[in-house]
């Protein structure tokens, strides 16, 4: 456990502006990735549970529009991870920026003594 | 399937079991210190712990219970799979790097920058071991049933053989043992599905979309089959097994562990990639292998499969080979391996998990001994959890549901850990009183819950990884709910710089040890 007697004032740091653009980048990533999940998640488990019969149709021979949408379902994930993982790299940026902001620095150099 | 002893199964499983072996000698010399032993020393790489961590995902109640749910029911099947690779979205969305930043050994460690450690650590400690317990149950139960059915051992005798194999990567090796074993475990299951995947293009035609064809016709539901509501009667049940499903790793101990053997939120993010294709892309190919199993079997497929469609795989493994001779043999014998060496590891990490939080949480943090006491505590502690799991495996014997001691566990965690955890991460308001409440709440609901639910008496008798969904559908609210009232009933001060800490460090990863290297 890092040591919190040292005198970093993290509150300062919260509201710190790169500590804000970081925040605010974050959440613009997760209020879009978030809704597309939604999105897929719902379609998919709406159709499951209200529309069976549609699940079960076939536009072509051997593929169902259950299977269609599970595909879809599967994709949707992995994009949105992989998006995540870029757009993270970002984040670790912002996050260095924060990091040599000169409290936390110096604290930093105090603690591994 | 044999009745007798299998000995082309039982080879090939030795050989396979053999590999880890090696494994877990090389890292019982490298496993010295505490930090060594539960969390690998932080330096595993990313790409490796993902494949441990869908590892750990994928059991033998995924590799056989999703094929042969696809198998019996089709669609119902398929959306079980399907819904099943969003599990680790989740992890990484939520959880995953603000724990890496926050954590040393066990999620608690997280909970403790901001709230009580005593309470909130005792509390966790008593929904680790609940879930443990539970899930290793499953396993152990599983194991005795898998090598009867299949390798031709006695159930008890597959019990404790297992619970010999499992404890040796524990003791021995610790965590960087169970993460090759998982690693290597992985690696081969892969191999296996890729190699009947192919095996059936061959055979059946080389279009899936024929073969789905095949399937539907040859099933009883004709072209219902590819309709949900085979097995899944009425909306409601569809929604909480989705919900269910997806929310199924988020509290889970050992899942959660393994996210400490990173050394930072990069390797994290990583390992959760790494998870979220490999699931996706396994849960794919095991349903599709389900509905080859319809297209293949033909109409004496349904007894052969078992009444929850388990020896389904098994089945069209056979089939794939041959039927009789040295192709089948070695191809079953090739799954029972994966299955065994599977059940082996995620026990292991079980029991890993377990014990850390009997060493850590209680032994080191609650009663304040040396933390150079932490590995033997946890080498006791393992040592007895197992006999005791073992006992009770033997005491209730192969006829308890799988699947209902797994849901069990799995909606525990999703209830008592998961709530506590995003609202400390999340929930400026949140007191140690709120964890207390919440955790327990959630616990309580779980496990009272599904004695009372009708559900259960319809799951009891398939054992298919059925979903008991709707315990969590009203337990992870309760966990909810129970974190909020705690800490509204509280009167412990508001601390607001510990909040500010925690959140900085959780997204920025201030104060973590950066002097950990990766191991290659």
């Amino acid at each position: 456990m890092p040591p919190t007697e040292t005198a970093v004032d993290w509150s300062r740091l919260w509201s710190d502006p790169s500590m804000l653009r970081l925040r605010r980048d974050r959440r613009s990533f997760f209020t879009v990735a978030w809704s597309v999940f939604a999105v897929a998640f719902c379609a998919l488990v709406g159709f499951a549970a209200f529309a069976p019969e549609i699940i079960a149709t076939r536009p072509v021979p051997g593929l169902s529009v259950g299977l269609i949408l599970s595909l879809a379902y599967v994709a949707t994930v992995m994009s949105l991870g992989a998006w995540y993982v870029r757009r993270a790299r970002h984040w670790d940026i912002l996050a260095a920026a924060v990091l040599s902001v000169p409290a936390i620095r110096e604290r930093e150099v105090a603690g591994n003594v | 399937m044999s009745d007798g002893f299998n000995t082309t199964a039982v080879v090939v499983t030795i050989l396979l079991l053999a590999t880890t072996f090696v494994a877990t000698y090389f890292a019982s010399r490298r496993t010295k210190t505490s930090a060594e032993f539960w969390t690998a020393g932080g330096g595993m790489t990313g790409r490796k712990n993902g494949t441990a961590i869908a590892g750990d995902f994928l059991s033998s109640a995924s590799l056989l219970g999703y094929a042969g749910l696809a198998y019996l029911y089709g669609m119902d099947g398929i959306v079980y799979a399907i819904f099943a690779c969003g599990i680790f979205l989740m992890v990484m969305f939520l959880i995953a790097e603000k724990l890496r930043n926050l954590g040393r050994f066990t999620f608690a460690d997280a909970l403790a920058t901001r709230l009580r450690s005593g309470p909130v650590r005792i509390v966790s400690a008593i929904s680790t071991l609940f879930i443990c317990v539970f899930y290793l149950l499953a396993q152990m139960v599983a194991g005795g049933v898998l090598m009867e059915a299949l390798a031709g051992i006695d159930f008890s005798w597959g019990v404790v053989i297992a619970a010999v194999l499992m404890l040796t990567y524990v003791l021995f090796g610790g965590m960087l043992a169970t993460t090759w074993l998982q690693i290597i475990k992985a690696v081969a299951l892969m191999s296996v599905v890729a190699l009947l995947v192919i095996l059936v293009l061959i055979r059946i035609d080389p279009n899936p979309l024929n073969i789905i064809e095949q399937a539907v016709s040859q099933s009883k539901f004709g072209d219902h089959y590819l309709a949900t509501g085979n097995s899944f009667k009425g909306p409601w049940n569809i929604i909480s097994m989705a919900v269910a499903v997806t929310l199924s790793a988020v509290g889970l101990p050992h899942v959660l562990m393994r996210f400490f053997t990173v050394p930072d939120a990069i390797e994290a993010r990583k390992s959760a990639i790494w998870a979220i294709s490999l699931i996706g892309g396994f849960n794919v190919l095991i349903a599709f292998l389900g509905i080859s199993a319809r297209a293949a079997l033909g109409a004496g497929g349904e007894e052969i499969a078992g009444k929850g469609g388990n020896l389904a795989l098994p089945a069209l493994t056979v089939w794939l080979g041959g039927g009789d001779g040295f192709a089948s043999d070695l191809l079953l014998a090739l799954v029972v391996a994966v299955s065994i060496a599977t059940l082996l590891a995620v026990s292991a990490g079980l029991v890993l998990s377990a014990s850390s939080t009997i060493a850590h949480d209680l032994w080191a943090k609650t009663f304040h001994r040396p933390e150079t006491e932490e590995m033997t505590v946890g080498r006791i502690a393992a040592v007895a959890l197992v006999i005791v799991t073992v006992g009770v495996t033997l005491a209730i014997g192969g006829t308890q549901n799988v699947t209902f001691l797994a849901t069990l566990a799995t909606s525990t965690a999703a209830s008592a850990n998961f709530p506590v955890l995003i609202m400390t991460l999340l929930w400026r308001r949140m007191r140690t009183l709120g964890a207390v409440v919440g955790a327990l709440s959630g616990l309580l609901t779980a496990l009272v819950w599904p004695s009372l639910a009708p559900l259960l008496s319809d799951s009891l008798t398939t054992t298919a990884p059925f979903p008991l969904a709707f315990p969590i559908l009203l337990s992870v609210p309760a966990g909810f709910l129970g974190c909020i009232v705690g800490s509204f009933l509280s009167r412990e001060p508001a601390n607001d710089a510990a909040f500010d800490e925690l959140q900085v460090r959780a997204l920025t990863g201030a104060g973590l040890d950066k002097t950990k290297t990766l191991a290659h």
